[in-house]
Order: C-alpha cells, then sequence, then structure tokens
C-alpha cells in the first residue's frame, strides 16, 4: 500500500511515518513547502504534486494540518486525502476546497469535528492527538541529564508576546471604546474555561473599528469569517498569553515554577524562563522530572486535547490542566489527571498536590497507563487506517 | 408556640400565615414600613423590645432581614428567623448579622456559602416554597382558560426604567470605559451559571462609575462599591438587556403576554396585559400559557427564584434560564427545561410548543416534586428542627 506523506517542519511527523511503515505501508515523501509558500493558489505546486500522483499510484496522500492546494490535486486525481489536524485556529481549514469528498479530515478538537461534519464535509473524524510512549520511555534512565529539568511546576510553552506571534499589536490602534471593551470581553472568557464566546462577542460596531484598524484581506477559495479571525487570531491568543504570565507568577510566589517558552527575553519576577526546549530530545525530560506540569490551552483550542497534555502523560509526568472537554471523552479527572476552572483552585491544586506525593504519582501512573494502552500513535495510525477503507 | 412576625409588604406573607395557623401557632404581628430606616432606629428598636419583654415568644419571624430586629433579639434573647429571598441583601452585610439568636435561611447557595466563608454559623440554604394548597383551590372554567390561553407568556418586570436610567449613566463615562463597562454586560449576558462582573471592576473602574453612580455606603456595613457595580447595578442592566432582547425574539415568533407594570414600547410585538393582579391570577396564567418563561435577575447568581416554585406548584410548564440550584431538587428534562443561550432558548420553544405530551407530562412532574417536597409546611418543618425549638 503506498502512500504519499507531505512532509514538513511538523511535530510528530517520524513517529506517522514510523507506525505507517509499522502497518506496512510504503512511504513516499513530498518535501511541502508549508510556511515558504502559498497554499491556496500555487500552480506549480500543483503541478508538482500532480507529477507525483501520476508517476504512482497511491492509497492516499497523508499531511498533518490541511492543505487546499493538495485537496484540490487530489480530487482531480480521485486520490483520497487524509489530512490530521493539530493547529487550531487553523485558517486554511476555511476553504472552499475544505468539503471535497475526496477529503478525509481528521480533527483533534470535536467541536471542530462537529462543526465540520455539520458543514456537511463527507469524511470528518474526530481524531485526538498521541503520545510516542516507547520513545518517551527510553528518557527515564538518563540520570545524568535529570538535575537540570528537575522543579517542582513546570511549563512549556509560549506566552504569544514574540514578535510573529502577537498579533494584537496590529489592533493596537483602536478606538477608546473598542479598547476598553475588547480588554473587558478577554477579561471574562479569561474566568471562563468550557465555553468561547469571544466571536459572538464582537458585536457590529467593534468589527466595524477593528476592520478599519487592520482590514482583513482573503482569497477567492476563503469563507471563514472576520469575527472567527480577530477572536481566534487576536484576542485569544494574547488572552492566553497574559493568563500564563499571570498563573505562573502566582504559582512562582509559592512554588518554584519553570518556564519553557521560545522567547528567551521575557523575564518573569518569580519563575525562571529557561527558554526554549528541543521537542524530541529535551521536553520529555522536563515533564518526567517535574512534580507538577501545566496545560494552559490556547484559547483557541475551544474543547480538544493540546499536545502537550497528551506528551505529559505519555512521559509518566502529573498533569494539571486548566478543564478542557475533550478529556471527559477518555480520561477520569482526579484519577488520570486534574483539572482546575478558575485561579484559585489552581493555586489550591498545586498547594495540594505538591504536599501529597503518592496521590500525585498515582495520577501520574494511571493516565500514563491509559496513554500507554490507548492513545499511541500506533492505536491512532490503526484507526486512521479504518476510517480511510470509508467510501 | 409563640412567634412574632415581622411583616411587611412582602411575598409569601399570607402563604407562611396561613402555615402559623394550620400548626396552631399563636402569631402576633408587628408591621415595619420598608421605606424605613432599618439599619439604626431607635424608636422602633425600643418598641420592638418592649413587645418582646412583655410576651414570651419562641421566635421572631420575618421574611429578608432587618437589622434592627436582629439587634432588639440580641437584647432579649429571643431566636429570629430570617427567611432570605433578595439577593444580594445588603443588610446581610450588616455587623449585626454576627448576633447568636440569628436563624438566617437563605435562598441561595451562593450566599449561603460566602456568608459561611465570612465566618456566619448560624446561616442556612433553604430554598424558596410554594403555596400548592392554596394554587390547587383556584377553580377553572372554560372562561378563566380562554382568557388566559396563550403560547408563551412571562410574569415580571422588564427593568425597562432602570435599564433607561442605568444606561444613560454609563453614557457619561469616558470612552474606554464605557467600552469596558460594555464588554463585560456583553460577556455576562452569555454566561450562565457563574456571576463574575464583581471581580472584573478593578479599582479604576470603580472610581469611573463612583463618578457616575452615586450611592452612600453605611460604615457599620462592609458592603463594598464593587459589590454594588457588579451585583446590583450591572447585573440589573444585564437582566434588562436580556428581558427586552428574549422577549422580542420570541414575540416576534409566537404569541406572548406579558404580566407587567409599566408600559413596554420596545416590545411591539408583545401583548402587554399589565400587572398580574393576585395569586389567584397568576395561577391562571401559569396553568393556561402552554410555556411559561423564567428569567432570572444577574443578582440572583444561583438560587431558584420565587416565580419557579409558583410556575411548577401551579402546574405550569417552566421553561427557565440555566440557574444552579435547580440542579439540587429538579431533574431538567423531566420536571422542568432550562435554556443556556438564546439560540437553546428558541429552540426549545420551538420544540415544546411542538410536543403537547412531553410538556404537559414535564409540568406534571415538576408539580408532584413541588407539591411533595416544596410547600411551606416542608420549609416550615425544616427551619423548626434547625432551630430545634420545641
Amino acid at each position: 500500500m503506498n502512500i504519499l506523506v507531505l512532509e514538513w517542519d511538523s511535530f510528530a511527523n517520524e513517529y506517522v511515518i514510523e507506525e505507517l511503515r509499522r502497518a506496512c505501508c510504503d512511504i513516499d515523501l513530498f518535501s511541502w513547502p508549508f510556511g515558504r509558500e502559498n497554499m491556496r493558489n500555487n500552480d506549480s505546486l500543483c503541478d508538482k504534486l500532480a507529477t507525483a500522483l501520476k508517476e504512482k499510484e497511491y492509497r492516499f496522500v497523508f499531511s498533518f494540518n490541511f492543505f487546499p492546494v493538495a485537496a484540490k490535486v487530489c480530487n482531480k486525481y480521485n486520490v483520497k486525502y487524509a489530512a490530521w489536524m493539530y493547529d487550531m485556529p487553523y485558517l486554511l481549514l476555511y476553504s472552499k476546497y475544505t468539503l471535497l469528498d475526496t477529503n478525509y479530515i481528521f480533527f483533534f478538537d470535536k467541536s471542530l469535528f462537529v462543526e465540520f461534519k455539520q458543514r456537511g464535509l463527507r469524511h470528518a473524524f474526530y481524531l485526538p492527538m498521541a503520545a510516542p510512549v516507547e520513545h518517551y520511555n527510553k528518557f527515564r534512565h538518563l540520570e545524568e541529564r535529570k538535575e537540570k529539568y528537575q522543579s517542582e511546576i513546570s511549563f512549556v510553552g509560549s506566552t504569544y508576546n514574540e514578535e510573529r506571534q502577537n498579533f494584537f499589536q496590529y489592533i493596537a490602534d483602536v478606538d477608546d471604546y473598542t479598547s476598553g471593551y475588547l480588554k473587558a470581553i478577554m477579561k471574562m472568557q479569561g474566568e471562563i474555561y468550557g465555553s468561547f464566546i469571544l466571536e459572538e462577542l464582537l458585536t457590529d460596531n467593534i468589527l466595524r473599528e477593528l476592520q478599519r484598524v487592520c482590514p482583513i484581506n482573503k482569497e477567492e477559495d476563503e469563507w471563514e469569517t472576520d469575527a472567527w479571525i480577530y477572536a481566534n487570531y487576536f484576542l485569544a491568543r494574547k488572552l492566553t498569553g497574559e493568563q500564563r504570565v499571570e498563573l505562573l507568577e502566582a504559582l512562582g510566589e509559592r512554588h518554584e515554577v519553570k518556564l519553557y517558552a521560545p522567547n528567551q527575553t521575557l523575564d518573569m519576577e518569580h519563575a525562571v524562563n529557561c527558554g526554549t526546549v528541543d521537542y524530541m530530545e529535551e521536553m520529555p525530560l522536563v515533564f518526567q522530572n517535574s512534580k507538577i506540569n501545566l496545560n494552559m490551552t490556547l484559547r483557541s483550542i475551544h474543547t480538544g486535547i493540546p499536545l502537550r497534555a497528551m506528551d505529559i502523560m505519555g512521559c509518566g509526568g502529573f498533569l494539571l490542566t486548566n478543564y478542557q472537554q475533550d478529556f471527559l471523552d477518555f480520561f477520569e479527572p482526579g484519577i488520570d489527571y486534574i483539572y482546575y476552572s478558575n485561579k484559585k483552585e489552581l493555586l489550591y491544586l498545586a498547594d495540594y498536590y505538591l504536599l501529597h506525593e503518592e496521590e500525585r504519582q498515582e495520577i501520574a501512573r494511571n493516565g500514563y497507563k491509559k496513554v500507554k494502552e490507548g492513545h499511541t500513535y500506533q492505536n491512532r495510525i490503526e484507526l486512521l487506517l479504518e476510517c480511510m477503507k470509508e467510501r | 408556640m409563640r412567634i412574632l412576625h415581622i411583616t411587611w409588604n412582602s411575598y409569601g406573607k399570607t402563604s407562611i400565615r396561613e402555615e402559623f395557623k394550620r400548626r396552631g401557632y399563636e402569631e402576633d404581628t408587628y408591621e415595619l414600613d420598608r421605606m424605613e430606616n432599618h439599619y439604626t432606629n431607635q424608636r422602633r428598636e425600643q418598641e420592638l423590645i418592649a413587645i418582646m419583654s412583655k410576651k414570651k415568644y419562641d421566635f421572631v419571624f420575618s421574611f429578608n432581614y432587618f437589622p434592627i430586629v436582629a439587634i432588639a433579639c440580641n437584647v432579649c434573647k429571643v431566636p429570629y428567623a430570617s427567611w432570605i429571598y433578595d439577593s444580594p441583601l445588603v443588610a446581610l452585610w450588616h455587623c449585626s448579622v454576627v448576633s447568636p439568636y440569628n436563624f438566617i435561611f437563605t435562598f441561595d447557595k451562593t450566599d449561603f456559602i460566602e456568608l459561611r466563608e465570612r465566618g456566619f454559623q448560624t446561616v442556612y440554604y433553604m430554598p424558596l416554597a410554594a403555596d400548592v394548597e392554596r394554587y390547587d383551590s383556584y377553580k377553572m372554567d372554560r372562561e378563566i382558560e380562554e382568557v388566559y390561553s396563550v403560547p408563551i407568556s412571562f410574569i415580571g418586570s422588564t427593568y425597562t426604567e432602570t435599564q433607561f436610567n442605568d444606561y444613560k449613566k454609563i453614557n457619561k463615562m469616558e470612552r474606554f470605559y464605557k467600552g469596558y463597562v460594555d464588554g463585560l454586560v456583553q460577556a455576562q449576558k452569555r454566561i450562565y451559571g457563574n456571576v463574575i462582573l464583581e471581580e472584573m471592576i478593578t479599582p479604576d473602574v470603580e472610581e469611573k462609575l463612583s463618578e457616575v453612580f452615586h450611592m452612600s455606603l453605611r460604615e457599620d456595613d462592609e458592603f463594598t462599591f464593587r459589590k454594588y457595580y457588579g451585583q446590583v447595578v450591572l447585573a440589573r442592566c444585564i437582566a434588562a438587556l436580556e428581558r427586552q432582547e428574549i422577549l422580542d425574539m420570541l414575540s416576534r415568533k409566537y404569541k406572548c403576554h406579558l404580566y407587567t407594570r409599566g408600559k413596554t414600547p420596545s416590545l411591539p410585538y408583545i401583548t402587554n396585559r399589565g400587572m398580574a393582579g393576585n395569586t389567584k391570577e397568576s395561577t391562571f396564567i401559569f396553568r393556561c400559557s402552554k410555556i411559561n418563561l423564567n428569567i432570572t435577575s444577574r443578582s440572583i447568581r444561583t438560587g431558584i427564584p420565587l416565580r419557579v416554585f409558583e410556575i411548577m406548584g401551579s402546574g405550569g410548564f417552566l421553561l427557565t434560564n440555566y440557574q444552579e440550584d435547580m440542579l439540587e431538587y429538579f431533574e431538567p428534562g423531566i420536571d422542568f427545561v432550562y435554556y443556556d443561550s438564546y439560540e437553546d432558548l428558541m429552540k426549545k420553544a420551538d420544540y415544546y410548543l411542538n410536543h403537547e405530551e412531553e410538556r404537559q407530562q414535564i409540568a406534571k412532574n415538576g408539580y408532584e416534586k413541588i407539591k411533595n417536597s416544596h410547600t411551606y409546611r416542608h420549609r416550615l418543618d425544616a427551619m423548626m428542627e434547625i432551630m430545634n425549638i420545641r
């Protein structure tokens, strides 16, 4: 069975390829210029992909995330296109090529899955992220490297104030009224987990002002709304970053807190910013050697289990996460992981689980066991291959 | 059993008196004027003390809580049972709540928890009740049925005047703060089951609000400006917006009766039938409307409003906003139905108007549950047990 994998610099690419091979697929790699070239309209890329599809017969084409350009070509040559979404928000999903019947789209976020199912996507599947447990087990015995990563509490992730990530700067010039309004709705959303209200709160008058300051240009195949873009890319990020800093500082006042963020220049008063870590080679050591691993989900992920959370549990780390609905589909709160739904709870739970070592270790073990048994890339690829049989 | 009943123009007065009578309690009443000062009022205090020293009472009872009564009861060492049905009730932040003779029964679980956290041990959670026997005694006939039958009805204030005045005031704020307050109101409007406005009022916002909303706080109570703005002023603005929008939306689609005091020019499609006259009339309204709405004022954080008990206790079908305390006693979809967004509300209104049998079954279930566990008799039983008076 031949499969063409569109390869770009994504997390977990290796694991998927490994598992596809284990399932007896023959893999060809197609170097995919995501981030460098236009992913909607790109004739030369279309031609290249078309050539590849003509040369050899493929059961399907696979990519992490979804690319309209690939969907278009696959449809033309009647080849199935399997796209496993792991970014959210993801602008390219809102294309007129998304609903093609040759697309098999796998969503890690259940709310997004439901949304696209309702929009009429024929082959839509709910497929959460996974953890390469075997790979992570190799890190367990690296005694000499442990010390560097030990901490009471740690968090791996961005605070979104890097130049490239901070979209909020583009709307800094809105009028005073809008600025006050945005501040209030972000603060309110900050207190609410389990329901994303920012988008619908962008009323017409607020939208007009945002459009005046930062107009959004769309290509001919795009159909997402401006409100969706502002809410998910501009506001949700800003809110997530600010809240991550706020919560880490609050935790840092009482405990040792390490942050592993891409922005090395960010200085925190009560937490240590250790800078970025390598996803494959260092991150497992962080998760295995922190007493508490935090997951503070990016607010534009409305219900899904972020990759980070799977990785934490898959490493055997103790997971303390914000409330996120999809967890409840697979894991038991209080048994496999712990969740908080506001700042007060987070602080209390951190205190509690630092003091109760046995309980903490038991929970970490349970979480690990569950991920090992049902949430590895092997489990996912088996399921994906099964779904690809659907006509 | 001898009790002194502090009366005022409150809901439930007649029903609780009936219940006292049914039990053979000897009841004296003392009427308070709601407009008077109930915090420090020498004349009233002395009168109350005089009454209580002349006659020995087993306990004093009132709906809501009055500091002067608590003070007098403390002096005379007589238990004071107050059954709270307003939230927030500013009087509960008065220093007199510490009196060991107080038994404060509040209908809102969140208020109850908050009071306990403030260290008051003599506070109890006590939902409101329905006077089912009385509702049952009102007999219907065809004519009545014709007068009151309608797809949807709502009894209650639209807060239009409050909204108008309060909103006008917010318009005077600097643009940034006006935007901030509008943002809070719009966001909270979409969040059910968690009132978080108070925490959002940062010191600078509080200062700006105090420039447009004047309120004098008493020195002897701890009710803060933040609480006042969050739980009273803005909560009311939201209730006003919400009631306006919901009633407008529904009345454009279905025939709706609104029973309210004021005129409602901003609701062109609704049939405004004026105030519901009395319990008898509201019983008929609840029974004859296919759907009875409850849109809880946002100042009530989790408690079950009186209207809910009246609707269900009359055998009416209840469609309410999500209100957490309801889940302690009632099963959604079985005894009542709740909505948690406008979209959800419209969907459920449509569904239950078209599914008569289900609707009637739910109304019946709700009625049975109320009759069996939520009447004034049940509540007084519970209060007496807590107070342990024999």
